[in-house]
């Protein structure tokens, strides 16, 4: 099933939309500014919200199939989640190429990467089955969500900064990652019905 | 069994079902039939248990089904008003995402996926995306969606939109083989022709109630006077005086 809904992603050519990291990270190396990647999915945070409709499948398929729920929800997030990054890990090849950036850097950053994905995964779920979705203006709904993920965002980006600036530690670092692979399973075994679904028909 | 008591449905001011009665036997092909806007697919949404009526009940095999019940689901096919599908697979991928829905090993459903692709006469090639099919194609397909896992219920809405005399009568002998075979069947159609002859009681959805639900031989003696079933459900639905000509086309 996975198989099939990434090669959906890729048909409906969403798997280029992560592509976003390869341009920063030359935009990074020509600038010579600090790590633009990660900015990636700030950007890209529409997708991390409204996350059901984004998978591109039929609601109604979903609903008379019985299919579950928390299910197209992991398939989507980790569909995405490989074509994010399938990209990113390439845009930190091409810095190592073009600027010998070290091992150590590149897995740091590769670390940092993840914790910000999985963090924007588990906020976009929420989001996308929380009581924003009874706003009936699609602008309002969207403003309302990109408030809630740009302060998840700059939070997580702070305190990955401040836990790193203190202990220097990659262990942590992916300790931090488990934490929040775990919290992604339990946010989403407590997903039981397409909750917008109402506001969507008639 | 499908039972539908006293159902009520209002949109806003708009009451579209005011108190719906319609039992449809086991084995049987029950038309729908009403105008645009009777209700007919607002009636097969709360069947479907995807919209929330107002009051009322609706039964399947002697079960009550309420919104978001999933369990019985797996009994049923459905064919939407709108069609359903993957716009960016072809007919066999989107067939073998909706058998991987259904929980259907895949052994068993490409088999099945090889004959209905084939008994629709729809592309076997991966290649060209559903979203580049014709109105019927996309019929069929969302047709052989619903038969995928053998449903013991059919409820189809319009299924015969955009599709040819020739697949309509495949369709309509497909619809009598399921139906001797056992399968149950609800289906809405404007085209009357095409639904007099696979259809075994006919309803009429008007004023947001069941007119009457009669076999075909009633529906007949009734229409005596009118000389066919079709003008006298015509003269049915259309209730009070209507304009029939354009002034400007005189």
């Amino acid at each position: 099933m996975l198989v099939q809904f990434l090669k959906y992603q890729y048909k409906s050519r969403a798997y280029l939309v992560p592509m976003i990291f390869v341009i920063f990270t030359v935009y990074h190396f020509f600038a010579l500014t600090t790590d633009l990647s990660r900015i990636g999915i700030f950007f890209l945070q529409g997708i991390f919200y409204d996350v059901i409709r984004r998978s591109n499948i039929n609601l109604q398929l979903v609903r008379v199939s019985r299919f579950p729920l928390k299910k197209l929800l992991w398939l989507h997030n980790v569909g995405y989640f490989i074509w994010f990054n399938a990209w990113y890990i390439a845009a930190e090849l091409i810095l190592i190429i073009l600027t010998h950036e070290p091992l150590a850097d590149a897995f740091r950053n590769i670390l940092r990467f993840e914790i910000l994905l999985i963090m924007a995964t588990i906020v976009g779920n929420v989001i996308s089955n929380s009581d924003y979705v009874k706003i009936k203006r699609k602008f309002w709904q969207y403003t309302a969500a990109a408030l809630v993920f740009t302060f998840c965002y700059l939070l997580t980006s702070m305190g990955i900064r401040i836990v790193w600036g203190i202990w220097h530690s990659y262990f942590l670092l992916i300790v931090i990652i488990g934490i929040l692979i775990l919290l992604w399973r339990y946010e989403l075994s407590t997903v039981r019905g397409i909750k917008f679904y109402k506001y969507m028909i008639k | 069994m499908i039972e539908v008591k006293d159902v009520r449905k209002t949109f806003k001011t708009q009451q579209v079902l005011k108190g719906v009665n319609l039992q449809v036997e086991t084995g049987k092909v029950q038309a729908l039939l009403g105008a645009n806007g009777a209700g007919k697919s607002t009636l097969i949404y709360i069947i479907a248990a995807l919209l929330e009526k107002d009051s009322g009940e609706v039964w399947i095999d002697g079960e009550r089904i309420e919104m978001d019940d999933f369990p019985y689901r797996a009994k049923i096919g459905y064919v939407f008003d709108k069609p359903i599908y993957m716009p960016k697979f072809s007919a066999k991928e989107h067939l073998e995402f909706v058998g991987e829905m259904y929980g259907i090993p895949k052994a068993e459903y490409s088999i099945r996926i090889n004959e209905l692709l084939e008994y629709f006469e729809l592309p076997m090639d991966t290649k060209k995306q559903i979203d580049s099919y014709s109105k019927g194609m996309k019929n069929k397909v969302s047709l052989a969606s619903a038969l995928l896992h053998n449903p013991k219920y059919l409820i189809v809405d319009e299924p015969f939109d955009g599709m040819d005399f020739l697949s309509v009568q495949k369709c309509c002998t497909l619809f009598k083989t399921l139906a001797a075979r056992g399968t149950t069947i609800l289906i809405t159609s404007h085209q009357f022709d095409v639904i007099a002859e696979v259809g075994d009681n006919f309803a009429l959805l008007k004023d947001g109630e069941i007119q009457f639900n009669l076999p075909m031989a009633e529906l007949e003696k009734r229409a005596t006077e009118k000389g066919s079933v079709k003008h006298y459900l015509e003269d049915l639905m259309q209730g009070e005086e209507v304009r029939s000509e354009l002034s400007w086309l005189k």
